[in-house]
């Protein structure tokens, strides 16, 4: 499953709808990603630009790669779109799994594919001015982990 | 007619969308020409690593686009 939302994304919220009617699992995995305040910079928010149509493709491809390299039992991808502001959630994956590994490392793989292959683009405000953030290298070692 | 939107940072230098009339051509050619002029977007283009879709599917440089289409300018991604 696939939110892109515009509101504040709700991590217990999701985490417990997901939980439900998952009898076979033996493991749940999530991640929550969030807007960093970064000191330095005094980062305010961020803004979440996406191609609509385009970006759930994307998703939805990456979420049939997952189900292909694990035997997921069931999978959720949350994101926000627009304007986020520091300290709230931008991201939230789960992942359920009859076993621990397959859920830890299909959470894991879909963030790595989120900073780097998911066509959206982030827009850092903060008091010394708005920059857009392209992933860093580290991103892309770690994304290339699973190639 | 075709279409062309641009997103991330290109969206600030091209603003979102810009209608193209009477081309006929490669994707490449089409992005050249959208430069001319314009070395705000030839700098951008030329620094990242740009993908082009037509029709919401990522296309290479020499596919063509001809009228009716849309094509997505696409800046590095950067999500999560």
């Amino acid at each position: 499953m696939i939110i892109l939302s515009p509101i504040a994304i709700n991590p217990s919220a999701l985490a417990a709808a997901f939980s439900q009617d998952l009898a076979e699992a033996g493991a749940i995995a999530t991640f929550t990603g969030l807007v960093r305040r970064d000191g330095e910079k005094s980062v305010e928010a961020l803004f979440l630009d996406h191609a609509p149509g385009l970006t759930e493709l994307a998703i939805e491809a990456a979420l049939g790669d997952a189900g292909i390299r694990w035997p997921l039992l069931k999978v959720l991808v949350a994101h926000r779109i627009g304007q986020v502001d520091a300290g709230e959630p931008v991201v939230f994956v789960a992942t359920a799994a009859s076993h621990r590994r397959a859920a830890f490392e299909a959470c894991d793989f879909l963030m790595d594919f989120l900073k780097t292959d998911a066509p959206f683009w982030k827009k850092q405000i903060s008091r010394s001015g708005n920059e857009w953030i392209e992933p860093r290298a580290e991103d892309y070692t770690d994304r290339n982990r699973w190639r | 007619m075709i279409k062309i939107v641009f997103y991330g940072p290109l969206a600030d230098i091209m603003g979102r969308e810009r209608m193209i009339n009477d081309f006929t051509g490669s994707v490449g050619a089409l992005i050249d020409r959208l430069c001319e002029g314009n070395e705000d977007l030839k700098s951008a283009v030329s620094r990242a690593r740009v993908k082009i879709a037509v029709n919401d599917r990522i296309v290479s440089p020499d596919a063509i686009v001809k009228s009716g289409d849309d094509v997505a300018v696409l800046p590095p991604f950067s999500g999560g």
